[in-house]
């Protein structure tokens, strides 16, 4: 009879947890960010559009980059040995590895009057960090591509991954432009993509923006960086990431993301920097990857990296 | 599905492990299962613009599965074996591969029954939850994980499952698809309670739950609006105001159902409702309406007579476990909302058969069987059986919203707003039938039908919602038995299909000897002679036998087979049409 009484509450439960696994949504559309910039910021040529304006400064991809987002935190103590060996793994690379570091999760929560007071933390690497299930720091997606079954990817097989991936045939050119508009602190972005072949799938082009070279405390377990001290007080953290400048998951090229070979597509972005950051080390990155109905997107095909020209 | 196949033969290895390692396991047990091949070898034929593109260089199609099950007094244990090499015309492609989609173990102790693996399950009349395969439609949305029945008390009978879905040969994955839980209860009061157990009226209360959980994908919208700003200079700088919005979609859709039998002498009444939760998904165009269904039937019968009805009101009851799947092929549903179109066997009467619409439909359905007595006057010796059925099935009303501002549609809306049994003015299908069977001596059986139905193209066919498509066809039928002796008979089947629209007017006639219980063999021809394209006057022929020895069946047939949609329970496959031949086997042990 006990155990009957049992089931029956096992039973209850599960009702109860079918009962009230129900959400109650009380608005179907949110806003996840709001943003004002110029539009058509005006030029310094005199309306000639012959001539590129002074602030001008462009780059072209005609072979497969690779991008690593490095989940990282100031208070995650591996993290600086990753990210030594990702930059170094750059270098040897010919800079084909294009990098940038999402602070998010526990290890890059501020930490209120100590040296580790800074927030790195943005809006776009919150929704990136659960999105990708990241369980811990350091780990980086790569590509978004699946190693071993999953995209997380530990740093012991950075270099395995993107060796692998910079194999890769390329498949999209990308012409990656930008203009600085100082009076008005913005940045326009031009985005021209061609595609070498006819792929599967809808692709999508995300675009967002890095600050480089940012001096601030980060702990640390490896005697061989810096000063080899446990806290690193005067620490360069490199490409962290600010700001998405398309939306989080990119917009889709062609027809819902639907591509053709030989076609140009074609984005612009107009973006107010941050009157915080250093202009002169922000950097622009573009990416390219497939939409995925889960994830959003995954499977990045290319990926190009521009600084931005803040003087002649 | 590497991984998947491997996975489930290594349990599968572990259960024979098992079974090796414990002799008594085996004692006393049962193997038993049965197989199925469809090979279809195909050739090109210009009349139907059948070509090498068209096939896609597939010349040869084969869909086959192997049930393997074993029983042990209150252990049983089986698996289903798959092949799709390739899938058939008219099968999606994802099914190309082998493997075991279906493997199960279960116990029972006491009242307590489990199954772990794959499993099937209905509560109540699906509504809001069903796990069914339909071979003959590349249909199987099976559960994968555990399945509780349990008895505590004579009368009630609790059932309780999680599990995740078949989606082709894709094993689960976070983000892939949902996952499922369910509770339901059923409570047949006669045997509850010992004051109702002699009583003639049997009641029968149930009730269920169903809520699913899914990672959910992100749908952004941009609005931008221009707005200008005077410096102190008095320059202008015209601005954007970009506001990025994101469809809040629901992780867990929860649904609930009530239900009750009730019998009484020849009267049986079954009426079942059930509400949904929000479910924006891409069947209903990710609106943030709840759904509900209503679903009833009465019927009575005494001797000689059979009366039933049944209705059902339906209004956005798609319901699965990935919302951004669209339902052709039908994959992932959690629930089965029943079709009261009657199915019929004649290949004329099933040209235009009916699909269920989930986002809205009212239905009706009523039958009446009637045998006239033996040896009277109409009745003749043998007596006669009348049919008349009659089916209808409309849309409800709905009074659309105005588009949301953000996503220029209804997604992000209610949709639409309608009131409870409605019904609206576009029909979607309707059918009028009536068959008369007699035998006339113990040599020759008849049967003679005529169906008028009305079939909304556009709705049925193409998610259209205008009356710009209808088809109005009349069929009729005549099926003739000849028996020459115990084992040898001729059956003739001569059907017509006249219709101003769609392929126009067919004929079609069927002659099948049998030699019973061995051989038949038979001949076809469906002619659309009718059809307003000249070219397309196509004899659809077909010339076929079959062969059965103990429980082996072979059956072999060449020929054409016209396109259409392949109809079962109100769930629809679309059948290309190809020319070639057809080997059907079938075995069991």
């Amino acid at each position: 009879m006990k155990k009957n009484i049992a089931f029956i509450l096992v039973l209850a439960l599960i009702s109860a947890a079918a009962w009230m696994s129900c959400q109650k949504i009380d608005d179907p559309l949110v806003i996840t960010s709001q943003r004002e910039f110029p539009d058509l910021p005006d030029d310094t040529t005199g309306g000639d559009t012959t001539v590129n304006p002074p602030n001008f400064i462009s780059t072209f991809v005609d072979y497969k980059q690779v991008l690593l987002e490095e989940f990282t935190g100031h208070l995650c103590v591996n993290c600086p040995e990753a990210a030594k060996m990702a930059h170094d793994l750059a270098e040897e690379v010919d800079h084909k590895l294009i990098i940038y570091a999402v602070h998010a999760g526990n290890f890059a929560a501020p930490i209120p009057n100590s040296a580790l007071d800074a927030d790195f933390t943005c809006d776009v690497g919150d929704e990136l960090f659960p999105t990708f299930g990241i369980y811990a720091n350091p780990l980086a997606l790569i590509d978004r591509v699946k190693f071993n079954g999953l995209r997380q990817i530990a740093t012991g097989d950075w270099e395995t991954v993107v060796t692998d991936q910079l194999q890769e045939a390329n498949t999209v050119n990308l012409k990656l432009s930008n203009t600085w508009y100082p009076s008005l602190g913005a940045v326009a972005i031009d985005i021209e993509t061609t595609f070498l072949g006819d792929p599967e799938g809808q692709y999508k082009l995300a675009v967002y923006i890095v600050e480089d070279s940012i001096v601030a405390p980060q702990l640390n377990n490896n005697p061989n960086i810096g000063d080899g001290g446990d806290t690193l007080y005067n620490y360069v953290h490199r490409n962290i990431l600010r700001d998405a400048v398309s939306p989080y998951y990119g917009d889709f090229l062609g027809v819902e993301g639907n591509v053709v070979a030989g076609e140009v597509y074609t984005k612009s972005y107009t973006y107010p920097l941050n009157g915080d950051w250093v202009t002169k080390n922000c950097r622009i990155i573009a990416y390219i990857g497939k939409s995925d109905p889960a994830l959003n997107l995954v499977d990045i095909v290319q990926v190009a990296e521009l600084e931005i020209k803040v003087g002649e | 599905m590497k991984t998947l196949l491997f996975r489930s033969l290594t349990i599968l290895f572990v259960f024979i492990g098992m079974a090796a390692g414990a002799q008594s396991f085996l004692e006393g047990g049962k193997v038993n299962g049965n197989i199925q091949m469809d090979a279809q070898y195909y050739s090109t034929d210009d009349k139907l613009g059948i070509t090498d593109t068209t096939l896609n260089f597939r010349k040869f199609g084969m869909n086959a599965f192997g049930n393997v099950n074993y029983t042990n007094g209150d252990f049983s244990a089986g698996m289903r074996f798959e092949s799709y090499l390739n899938p058939m015309l008219g099968f999606d492609d994802r099914f190309e591969g082998t493997g075991i989609p279906y493997w199960f173990a279960k116990y029972k102790v006491g009242t307590l029954e489990m199954t772990a693996g794959h499993f099937y399950e209905q509560f109540g009349s699906g509504l809001i939850l069903r796990g069914w395969e339909e071979w003959t439609l590349g249909y199987d949305n099976n559960f994968y994980g555990f399945n509780a029945h349990f008895s505590p008390i004579k009368g009630v009978m609790l059932k309780g499952l999680v599990g995740t879905q078949r989606y082709f040969w894709e094993p689960y994955e976070t983000g892939n698809r949902g996952i499922v839980r369910g509770a339901d209860g059923d409570f047949f009061l006669n045997d509850m309670f010992e004051s109702m157990a002699e009583s003639k009226t049997k009641i029968d209360l149930g009730a269920s739950f169903v809520s699913k959980y899914e990672k959910v994908p992100s749908f952004t919208y941009n609005i931008e609006t221009a707005f200008d700003s005077i410096s102190d200079g008095g320059d202008t700088t015209q601005w954007i105001n970009q506001k990025n919005y994101k469809l809040n979609l629901p992780n867990n859709v929860a649904s609930w159902a009530l239900r009750a039998n009730i019998a009484h002498g020849g009267f049986n009444f079954y009426g079942e409702y059930a509400q949904k939760g929000a479910d924006p998904n891409a069947t209903n165009d990710y609106i943030f309406r709840k759904g509900q269904a209503l679903y009833s039937t009465l019927s009575y019968s005494t001797m000689g007579l059979g009366i039933f009805l049944s209705t059902k009101w339906i209004d956005n009851m798609s319901y699965k476990s990935k919302l951004t799947e669209t339902g052709n092929p039908p994959m992932l549903d959690i629930n089965y909302l029943p079709a009261i179109t009657k199915e019929h066997p004649y290949s004329m009467a099933t040209m235009y058969p009916y699909a269920t619409q989930p986002n809205g439909e009212f239905g009706l359905q009523g039958q009446i069987i009637y045998t006239l007595p033996k040896k009277s006057a109409l009745g003749g010796k043998y007596g006669t059986t009348l049919t008349f059925n009659y089916s209808l099935a409309k849309s409800i009303q709905k009074d659309t919203l105005s588009a949301s501002s953000v996503t220029g549609g209804i997604a992000g809306t209610d949709g639409y707003e309608t009131k409870f049994f409605s019904i609206g003015d576009l029909t979607y299908y309707q059918d009028f039938n009536f068959m008369i069977e007699k035998k006339f001596n113990s040599k020759i059986k008849a049967k003679a039908a005529y169906f008028n139905q009305t079939y909304n193209k556009h709705v049925i066919e193409d998610n259209l919602y205008d009356d710009h498509n209808m088809v109005d066809a009349n069929i009729a039928v005549l099926d003739l038995t000849y028996k020459f002796d115990r084992r040898n008979s001729l059956r003739a089947e001569l059907q017509g299909l006249w219709t101003k629209e769609d392929d126009g007017d067919w004929m079609a006639l069927l002659l099948e000897y049998n030699i019973s219980p061995t051989w038949f063999f038979s001949v076809q021809d469906e002619f659309n002679y009718g059809n307003p394209d000249g070219d397309m006057q196509v004899h659809y022929y077909n010339v076929s036998f079959g062969y059965t020895q103990k429980s082996n069946r072979f059956s072999l047939r060449y020929g054409r087979q016209r396109d259409g949609l392949l109809c079962v329970g109100g769930v629809c496959r679309y059948v290309p049409a190809s020319t070639g031949f057809t080997l059907t086997l079938t075995s069991s042990f």
